[in-house]
């Protein structure tokens, strides 16, 4: 796997990053995934699964749809790629499918905080707390407990 | 020059590996019929948070590999193993998820104080030295100031606090004048093998190796001499040489497909309730015609694992508690005593995956960011989970089915005509975490039980002071073979009703603290 992405192979890196960043602005999440991660993580998913390649490239393919659509509003064609796409009964399963992964990156990578949570499945969170604080709230009846 | 064969690669298996070599064994050849894991791999890691995928998914039973009939109670049918034990590098603790307490000392005494089972050949005083070694292996946290059962070092790890989501539990507990504690866990700090959690939530598969995995020990024994891991290598049978010597192994190299023998000076068995016994009998001969060490017909027998059933209850939840620590914390022994040894013990705890709402599930069902903060502070599920200690019975046995899986090994015959368990007192059980939730105000509060899977199963080769009880003997070997030694959950003489790696590991220790290079005779 080339470090950079190969236009051959990822011509949509960048439609991803913005169906993605959609998840942040609309539901008003603390992601802080970088774009380099999120490029990785795609790589990644391609190379464990080769048909990965395929449901990226439908997203990819029915958000230039919604655009063409919405005549270049971007973000009328992300609100209707994600409306179309609700589960149960997504218009695109394997589009479903990468938008719902993409919400459970989302999520984890630092969306969770903004819904006044500590530490979720997904955050790297701390360890040893011997030595550091928890990452997670604790408990108060737990303080007296000797 | 000497060479032990190990067979297994889990926590058993590679434990024995590092300190036969410990001990000066020149050539240590570990077999495993299974693959390659990738464990602690990012892009797995990334799958997994976006999935719930696991690379070992595809490396449990299937419903094809086994073969079961009779029961688990009245309410459940027969025994099905799938998703209890790992086939690969590294065995079924890379699925585990650390639950490391002690067994109790009235545990050890199962016989004596109930009339059911046998005692062990030793008491709780004895192995307590080789717990805290355990414990150091394995990396486990816990509460040093907890002293039931009474303890005589610290964890190498303290315990956290409880999570915010424990705290209603705790409430309840001491309302109802319950005990509990901090369950121990292999996780948090670094243990001899190197783990080093990050609370990452994701426990089924850690990206750092943040807590004991089979894997974990098998990295430094690679890089010592005279270690060898051969995978895709199941063991057809035991070669004997005479009665009481094996001389030692046959399988298949499942790439090439070519047999092979292996000689070896000692063989350990390390494979598990399963395939242990299975090999034994697997290798019937003119010196063993019913298998090895199964003059007495015992190999396979007292099949046990404990029983599973939760209580779940919905309840308000104003603070927003969800799934924070992510792993096991909070557990009540109120009823873990010899009190209630005679019918069934409880070691209950709390479900620490539940509150849990998941964000991303509900975004994309559509909910706008108002309904999923809504959806936060609705009501919501609280669980308790209760793992029940099962019945001794002889009848309820492992054997050889027809056929070979696609890890070469012969498919597993489960018969348990036997109740696995006491039902009326799993039922006064559920009745008691019933209350708990109700205490907790809960609503709509129901129990229910897991069908039984394996997880735990134990006792198939259990350990004895003779071999009329058992089928191998205080030092781990087999009854009437001098260089043939079971590290396995097979050799527990009795299972209570916490969870049993520890105490496995803990054996380990002693067996090698008391035998030393007599392992390799």
């Amino acid at each position: 796997m080339p470090d950079k992405p190969s236009p051959a192979e990822f011509p949509a890196f960048e439609s991803l990053w913005v169906i993605f960043s959609y998840i942040t602005a609309n539901w008003k999440t603390d992601c802080d995934m970088p774009q380099a991660q999120f490029n990785q993580a795609l790589k990644w998913q391609v190379g464990l699964d080769k048909a990965y390649s395929a449901y990226y490239g439908a997203t990819v393919t029915a958000f230039a749809l919604q655009l063409k659509r919405h005549k270049g509003d971007v973000n009328a064609a992300l609100k209707a790629l994600y409306s179309d796409n609700e589960q149960p009964n997504p218009a695109e399963p394997d589009v479903a499918k990468v938008l719902g992964e993409f919400m459970q990156w989302n999520a984890a990578f630092g969306g969770f905080r903004a819904f006044g949570y500590q530490n979720y499945p997904g955050w790297m969170g701390n360890g040893n707390f011997e030595k550091e604080p928890p990452p997670y709230r604790v408990a108060p009846e737990a303080e007296n407990h000797e | 020059m000497s060479r032990a064969i190990v067979i297994g690669s889990g926590v058993a298996g590679s434990f024995m590996a590092h300190k036969l070599l410990d001990l000066g064994v020149s050539e240590v050849v570990m077999l495993e019929a299974g693959r390659e894991i990738p464990m602690g791999d990012p892009a797995w890691w990334f799958r997994f948070v976006a999935t719930g995928r696991t690379p070992y998914q595809d490396d449990y039973d299937t419903t094809e590999d086994f073969t079961s009939t009779g029961y688990t109670s009245k309410l459940e049918g027969p025994w099905a193993i799938v998703g209890s034990r790992i086939m690969g590098r590294g065995g079924t603790t890379l699925h585990w998820g650390g639950w490391t307490p002690r067994f109790r000392p009235e545990d050890f005494r199962m016989f004596t104080n109930t009339g059911l089972g046998i005692d062990w050949p030793y008491d709780y005083a004895t192995l307590e030295p080789f717990y805290l070694q355990a414990e150091s292996w394995l990396g486990v946290c816990g509460d040093s100031k907890e002293e039931d059962p009474w303890r005589s070092g610290p964890y190498p790890f303290e315990a956290g606090p409880f999570p915010l989501n424990a705290s209603p539990f705790i409430e309840a507990f001491e309302n109802l004048d319950y005990n509990y504690g901090h369950l121990p866990v292999a996780r948090y700090g670094l243990s001899e093998n190197g783990s080093s959690c990050r609370t990452t939530g994701t426990c089924d598969y850690c990206p750092v190796a943040g807590r004991f995995t089979g894997d974990l020990p098998l990295k430094p024994l690679h890089e010592r001499q005279g270690f060898t891991l051969r995978l895709g290598s199941p063991v057809s049978r035991l070669r004997m040489d005479g009665r009481s010597r094996v001389a030692g192994v046959s399988g298949t190299d499942l790439s090439s497909g070519k047999p092979f023998d292996l000689d070896a000076d000692a063989v350990f068995l390390c494979g598990g309730a399963f395939e242990t016994p299975k090999l034994l009998l697997a290798s019937a001969c003119n010196e063993w015609p019913n298998g090895v060490g199964n003059d007495n017909d015992l190999v396979g027998r007292y099949l046990v694992a404990n029983a599973f059933f939760f209580t779940n209850g919905i309840r308000a939840n104003p603070k927003r508690m969800t799934q924070e620590l992510g792993f096991p914390s909070l557990v009540s022994r109120q009823f873990d005593t010899e009190k209630e040894q005679a019918t069934a013990k409880l070691f209950m705890t709390m479900n620490y995956s539940k509150p849990y709402i998941d964000l991303g599930a509900g975004m994309a069902k559509g909910q706008d960011r108002a309904a999923l903060d809504a959806s936060l502070v609705a009501p919501t599920s609280f669980q308790l989970y209760g793992n029940v200690s099962p019945l001794p019975q002889r009848d309820n046995r492992i054997g050889l089915a027809k056929g070979t899986t696609r890890f070469g090994l012969p498919r597993t015959n489960i018969d348990t005509p036997a109740p696995g368990y006491n039902e009326d007192a799993a039922r006064k059980w559920m009745g008691v975490m019933e209350g708990v939730l109700n205490k907790m105000d809960c609503e709509n509060v129901k129990s229910g039980t897991y069908p039984q899977r394996g997880d735990h199963a134990s006792c198939t080769t259990r350990m004895a002071m003779n071999e009329n009880e058992g089928v191998v003997d205080p030092m781990h070997r087999v009854f009437g073979v001098k260089n043939l030694c079971i590290l396995s959950n097979s050799i527990l003489p009795t299972l209570p009703a916490a969870n049993p790696t520890l105490t496995l590991v803990a054996m380990g220790c002693k067996l090698v603290k008391e035998q030393g290079a007599k392992l390799v005779p």
